[in-house]
């Protein structure tokens, strides 16, 4: 097992991923704050980074396509949506004084994955 | 409309945690969630917030073999990969994530 995050660590990874894919992370704290801790629970818990806002299989194989930053993230959400699944990584030009609503689940079922 | 009958919701009983509500409300409320996901927090924070009763479930607290039973019979009620929270009203009417525009319809028919 991979030595236990912090929340300080979480939030410079993904601050380090933002910066990498061109995109913003969410501003509002409270929201940014509990998305860091899931992923700091998941990451202790499981080995690695996986969706907050997704269940794991367990399993980092079956969990691979969800490990933040997610496939879907990085293939169509953001650019699509203007933000990922969890609402933690956003497109420079999202306005973040509007409504941050769920988009909709592009993972497919396990058994078409 | 058919009864949503999801085991979990009878068993589980001491990982179900219930939160009451300050309104003079009937209908139950249950939430499958996950105690990593915002949405959830959002979700039930609108709930106490709105005065509602309700209990919910955190799926990740459950062993594996559960969690995936759970996950499969909230698939078959959608028709898709469900979205947490997943919100279950009387046992009949449901909504796979946090929308509170749905949940609100929902909970004043």
């Amino acid at each position: 097992m991979s030595k236990a995050k912090t929340e300080k660590e979480v939030r410079e990874y993904v601050q380090k991923i933002a910066k990498r894919n061109n995109w913003k992370l969410n501003s509002r704290e409270n929201m940014l704050q509990s998305l860091a801790l899931g992923l700091v629970k998941n990451f202790n818990r499981l080995g690695y980074y996986n969706c907050p806002c997704r269940d794991s299989h367990e399993d980092r194989l079956l969990d691979r396509d969800i490990i933040c930053p997610c496939v879907y993230a990085r293939e169509a959400d953001v650019e699509e949506y203007g933000h990922c699944y969890c609402a933690l990584f956003f497109s420079h030009d999202f306005d973040m004084s509007g409504k941050i609503s769920m988009i909709p689940e592009r993972r497919p079922a396990p058994q078409n994955r | 409309m058919e009864n949503v009958q999801i085991d979990a919701m009878n068993r589980f009983q001491d990982l179900i945690t219930r939160v009451e509500g300050s309104g003079k409300q009937i209908a139950e409320i249950f939430l499958f969630a996950l105690s990593t996901c915002m949405w959830c927090s959002l979700g039930k924070t609108w709930l106490s917030e709105n005065g509602y009763r309700y209990a919910y479930l955190d799926v990740d607290r459950i062993p594996l073999k559960e969690k995936n039973r759970i996950k499969e019979e909230l698939a078959q009620i959608t028709g898709e990969q469900p979205r947490f929270p997943f919100i279950i009203v009387d046992r009949k009417k449901w909504h796979s994530g946090y929308e509170p525009s749905v949940w609100e319809e929902m909970l004043n028919e």
